[in-house]
């Protein structure tokens, strides 16, 4: 009995190593493929001007760094949670900041804004719903900093405050999922839509 | 290799060791799923998977046989963004015995900022020569990448499947509960390699517990 147990225990172990070598094997010989990808990213291999730009948000929770390489262009991204709401402040390869993103409830934005994002969607498509709002904004690094020190988010001449919005929608005939970024009067800007991963491993 | 990766390693080969020595009743095999998907207009998409099982061991003593192998072909239609229905059959060949299956599922996948959670319900009769059985499953998947927030080319991912299923045949009820711990590898998008351990358990209602145990081996392609 003792011989079996043995020999089929070996017999797994051996099943175990040739299956990892194969991954292995696949995942070494095909690193060197360009793709898009995003990976955390160590605090040292930041540009320190990132870096420094972060720590005068006054955030106080650990930041987590990620890069995301993509065919013609590459960020930095620091995400955080800062006094309950999520942040991800985006910068350009060489640190500079491209733009702040905070993460808010649709509700949360103004009431004439609502009504003109609202409408365009419900004139646009004939069932949407809004996953996820951020307002996005941009301006000289001081102004920026500022803003997020007074929580204020306001459109104004050094800032300009953008609405970006992930929504579920169907059209005539079938069910997509957008990227919007919308003006602070709730004018469309741009619209991108977002290619839904394939979750066939997950449905069968 | 990252520590996620080289512990998730780690974590199945311990799996693997301790079913292997302390199990008295104790089945395990393979179980090689290729598992082929086609996008078809209007949000309609075809499934073709071919499943076999090879056992290897049964009561504490090898046996290598092949028990049955299974094919299948499932439609599905998109009732939301996230949401699908489906319906297919699936032929199985069992001991030179032919078996018949009619499949109906319906799913649901969350997307949440890391996770991917798969919620499947499904209904199957087995109609073989002297019973046809009837089966209610419920199956929650959970995807988590091993880098980063979201899964992309070229990173391993770690799949957590548990499933219960309800079969009743000749007016008796039985309980099968799977989990699975199963590691990934994405190459691209359409283009997936999984390998893990399930344990499957049943007669819950029965004097004696049946326990299999699967290394699990899936490949899903995109066409």
């Amino acid at each position: 009995m003792k011989t079996n147990q043995s020999l089929y225990l070996n017999m797994i172990i051996r099943l175990a190593t040739i299956s990892i070598f194969i991954l292995i094997t696949v995942y070494t010989c095909t690193a060197q493929i360009k793709y898009e990808k995003e990976y955390r990213l160590n605090q040292d291999d930041v540009p320190k001007i990132a870096i420094e730009f972060v720590d005068k948000l006054g955030f106080k929770k650990k930041i987590k760094w990620y890069k995301e390489e993509g065919l013609n262009n590459t960020s930095i991204e620091a995400k955080t949670k800062h006094l309950s709401k999520k942040y991800s402040v985006e910068f350009n390869p060489k640190g500079e900041i491209e733009d702040i993103e905070v993460k808010i409830k649709f509700k949360e934005i103004p009431a004439k804004v609502q009504q003109n994002i609202s409408k365009y969607l419900n004139n646009n498509y004939q069932k949407n719903k809004i996953c996820k709002t951020q307002i996005q904004l941009s301006g000289g690094p001081n102004s920026l900093i500022d803003a997020v020190l007074r929580q204020n988010f306001k459109n104004n001449a050094e800032v300009v405050t953008r609405y970006e919005l992930v929504v579920k929608a169907k059209g005539y005939d079938k069910y997509q999922k957008f990227e919007f970024l919308f003006d602070d009067n709730g004018e469309m800007l741009s619209k991108a839509e977002i290619l839904l991963k394939n979750t066939d491993n997950l449905e069968y | 290799m990252n520590t996620k990766i080289q512990f998730a390693i780690l974590f199945i080969i311990l799996i693997f060791s301790k079913i292997g020595s302390s199990q008295n009743s104790y089945q395990l095999g393979i179980l090689p799923v290729i598992n082929i998907n086609k996008k078809l207009p209007a949000d309609l998409k075809l499934n073709f998977k071919t499943e076999s099982r090879q056992i290897i061991c049964k009561e504490q003593h090898f046996d290598l046989k092949s028990e049955l192998i299974d094919f299948s072909t499932i439609i599905s239609t998109k009732v939301g963004l996230n949401n699908s229905l489906a319906g297919g059959y699936l032929l199985r060949i069992k001991n030179e015995n032919i078996i018949h299956r009619l499949v109906q599922q319906f799913t649901i996948i969350h997307n949440h900022s890391i996770f991917r959670f798969g919620h499947r319900f499904s209904s199957d009769q087995t109609f073989e020569k002297e019973s046809t059985t009837f089966r209610f499953r419920y199956r929650v998947s959970n995807q988590t990448p091993l880098n980063g927030q979201s899964l992309n080319s070229k990173e391993f991912y770690l799949k957590i499947n548990n499933e219960y299923l309800n079969s009743f045949e000749n007016g008796s009820y039985d309980l099968e509960i799977r989990l699975a711990l199963i590691l990934g590898y994405e190459f691209n998008d359409n283009n997936k390699l999984e390998f893990g351990l399930e344990n499957r358990s049943d007669s819950f209602l029965s004097e004696k517990l049946r326990n299999k145990s699967w290394i699990n081996i899936g490949w899903f392609i995109a066409i």
